[in-house]
């Protein structure tokens, strides 16, 4: 009968030095490729210097800058929204005193007063003829208070409002 | 032969690849990662340290831009108090009284003789952060008088170029009309008369011509004065 266990063992150990053989070789394989992977970062990395402090430094100067500018740009909106506020007073203003027009077109009067609030203006005022009231021209309501017939002229409260 | 177990005969790729696979891992965290690593990161500080720089830039010209802004506002818009503005009103009358509290700014102002009194709108239409509650003119014993009240609100600013104009009403005129002149006469040359008004005040009128800016000489007859107002109403008056 043929004796092949010597041939086996043989065989098993050929096969195991082999093994060692392909490990050792894919190990140096893998680590020479690692080396000049690294050696290739390393040199890219020293061509881009570090910035890290500088980076740093810019942009807590551009945040302190951004900081600064949202204050700034908030005061600028309020200015500009002051400016709007300004000219809706002026708007308001002449709206008052458009209230006053009619008694323009009263002829020769004088005022004794004015009380002029945001809702209505009330003048008192002297007029020679009560008839001159009738030439108020109505742009706006007007309601006369109170006449107040005098020797030397007519003295009349009207209250003028807002169309 | 027992010294070599049988898998490795069995099992030789699979020991090469698993091999294979864990020295290229093993050197892949070990070696290439971290320099993998430390250069993508230097990669992301150069890509933000342009991003930043020309942040950077942005943010001056912004800055720029909003300082000559800031620079043409200032100029323009300046803060206003109470004490402000009533030099402001000075130029258009006499401040009589000033009152200022938190809430609440009243002003009160003579504007006799001034040629136009509602002046004041003008010049609070220049205004913002105020509220405008009353103006209130009086006129009495020939003076004319202002009472403002204002109600300021958290920023008050004085606008020194306004935009638009309030337009304010003109020939309205502010005063009682005064009572019927008794002048004594003096003297009768013609149509001109020698009269004394008031205490002492001797002048020579005629017909058409005005005693004070309400009442004007219509005739002397009978010895009776025949005044008319700027109103339009007459008045006889004897001579004393």
């Amino acid at each position: 009968m043929l004796n092949l266990t010597h041939w086996r063992g043989a065989l098993i150990r050929q096969r195991y030095l082999w093994c060692v053989r392909w490990c050792v070789f894919l190990t140096l394989s893998l680590g020479s490729v690692a080396l000049s992977a690294w050696v290739m970062l390393s040199s890219l990395i020293q061509d881009l210097p570090n910035q890290t402090e500088e980076l740093k430094r810019l942009r807590q100067s551009n945040d302190a800058l951004a900081d600064e500018l949202v204050t700034d740009r908030e005061f600028v909106m309020e200015l500009a929204q002051s400016i709007e506020i300004q000219e809706q007073q002026t708007a308001q203003l002449s709206s008052r005193l458009a209230r006053l027009h009619p008694v323009g077109h009263l002829g020769s009067l004088r005022l004794l007063s004015i009380v002029d609030d945001r809702s209505k203006t009330t003048i008192r005022l002297q007029l020679g003829d009560l008839s001159q009231l009738h030439q108020m021209v109505s742009d706006s309501p007007f309601v006369v208070r109170s006449i107040d017939p005098g020797v030397h002229a007519v003295v009349a409260e009207v209250e003028l409002s807002d169309g | 032969m027992d010294s070599y177990p049988m898998w490795i005969v069995r099992y030789t790729n699979v020991i090469l690849v698993c091999w294979f696979l864990c020295v290229s891992l093993g050197l892949g965290l070990w070696v290439v990662k971290p320099t993998f690593d430390q250069y993508v990161g230097r990669l992301i500080e150069e890509r933000q340290l342009m991003i930043e720089t020309s942040r950077a830039q942005a943010l001056r010209e912004e800055m720029n831009r909003l300082k000559a802004k800031l620079s043409e506002f200032k100029s323009a818009i300046l803060p206003l108090d109470a004490m402000t503005l009533a030099n402001q009103f000075n130029q258009r009358g006499d401040v009589m009284q000033v009152k200022a509290s938190v809430d609440r700014w009243t002003f009160h102002v003579d504007v006799t003789g001034q040629p136009n009194p509602f002046d004041f709108y003008g010049l609070l239409g220049q205004v913002s952060g105020l509220l405008i509650e009353t103006i209130e003119f009086q006129s009495a014993d020939q003076r004319t008088t202002v009472r403002l009240s204002l109600r300021p609100e958290k920023a008050v600013r004085w606008h020194i170029y306004a935009s638009q104009p309030v337009n304010t009403p003109a020939g309205l005129q502010f005063g009682q009309i005064a009572e019927c002149p008794s002048p004594v006469l003096k003297a009768q040359f013609g149509d001109r008369l020698l009269v004394e008004m008031g205490s002492s005040q001797i002048q020579h009128i005629q017909a058409g011509d005005w005693i004070d800016g309400d009442w004007r000489l219509l005739a002397y007859r009978e010895r009776r004065f025949i005044f008319k107002n700027s109103l339009g109403r007459t008045c006889v008056q004897k001579s004393l």
